[in-house]
């Protein structure tokens, strides 16, 4: 696949699950988007897998949610299941800006076409 | 809670979200650890992600509050940092991983000495803590034996 400027990886690890949405687009990912590929990855797993990264899910999303500004590459953060084990969401930034607020992402465009 | 109240349980730096002050001392904390276990035996480390935001807005959510990339050994160390919120949750876990290099793009690659690994994936090891006179040993322990293993 061509390499876009905006890239990373939202996995679900631990417990011999590896489960993955990643993202590779030439605009930065907005925290709407973020949130949309969180959401698919939570659909992916079974009502336990699901179950034990209750916290994990919601932690992640408070992180994109809170993120201001955008976050620049690179980056991994990791949200670990208050059961431990290495249960756990990691977000990885590999390329470009992720979870930048859709109003700062259009007041851009409106400035660069200007 | 109660192993709040033992000394060798002690938590340390406990208020490190709430203050931005003790969150510097916790990550001066780390950054001495590190250089006390490898700086002084000529082993170089540098810090590697990225925890400031593009408005230059630092983060003080510990995760992760320190890191290191280790270019002779082509590895990466994770610290995070929580303060335990239920009482039976885990107070120290780890585990190991790999950062994938060949994504990245080449400026935000980490720069091994043996160029021969530069798009090799990094392994990491990721401590998730809560910062203890108890745990703060075990991490050393673990860091130590990870980077030099």
């Amino acid at each position: 696949m061509h390499r876009k400027k905006h890239r990373g990886r939202i996995q679900a690890q631990g417990g011999g699950l590896e489960a993955s949405e990643t993202w590779n687009q030439d605009g930065p990912l907005t925290k709407q988007e973020g949130r949309g590929l969180l959401a698919r990855l939570k659909s992916k797993l079974t009502p336990e897998e699901r179950e034990q990264r209750r916290k994990s899910f919601e932690d992640a999303e408070r992180f994109i949610d809170g993120a201001r500004g955008g976050l620049d590459a690179p980056q991994r953060r990791s949200f670990l299941s208050t059961q431990g084990k290495g249960l756990r969401i990691d977000i990885e930034i590999w390329g470009g800006t992720a979870f930048i607020a859709l109003i700062i992402l259009i007041l851009v465009a409106i400035w660069l076409i200007d | 809670m109660a192993d709040r109240l033992t000394p060798s349980h002690r938590v340390l730096f406990p208020t490190f979200l709430e203050d931005h002050e003790v969150y510097q001392q916790a990550v001066a904390y780390w950054q001495m650890l590190f250089e006390a276990l490898f700086s002084t035996k000529d082993i170089p480390f540098q810090r590697y992600y990225n925890t400031v935001s593009p408005d230059g807005e630092k983060d003080y959510t510990g995760n992760p509050i320190f890191d290191g990339y280790f270019p002779r050994q082509h590895k990466l160390v994770r610290i995070i940092q929580f303060i335990a919120t239920e009482t039976d949750q885990p107070r120290f876990d780890f585990w190991e991983d790999a950062w994938p290099t060949a994504e990245l793009d080449p400026a935000l690659r980490p720069i091994p000495h043996d160029p021969a690994k530069s798009l090799e994936p990094v392994p990491e090891l990721v401590i998730s803590l809560e910062l203890s006179t108890d745990t703060a040993e075990q991490a050393r322990a673990l860091v130590e034996a990870w980077v030099r293993g």
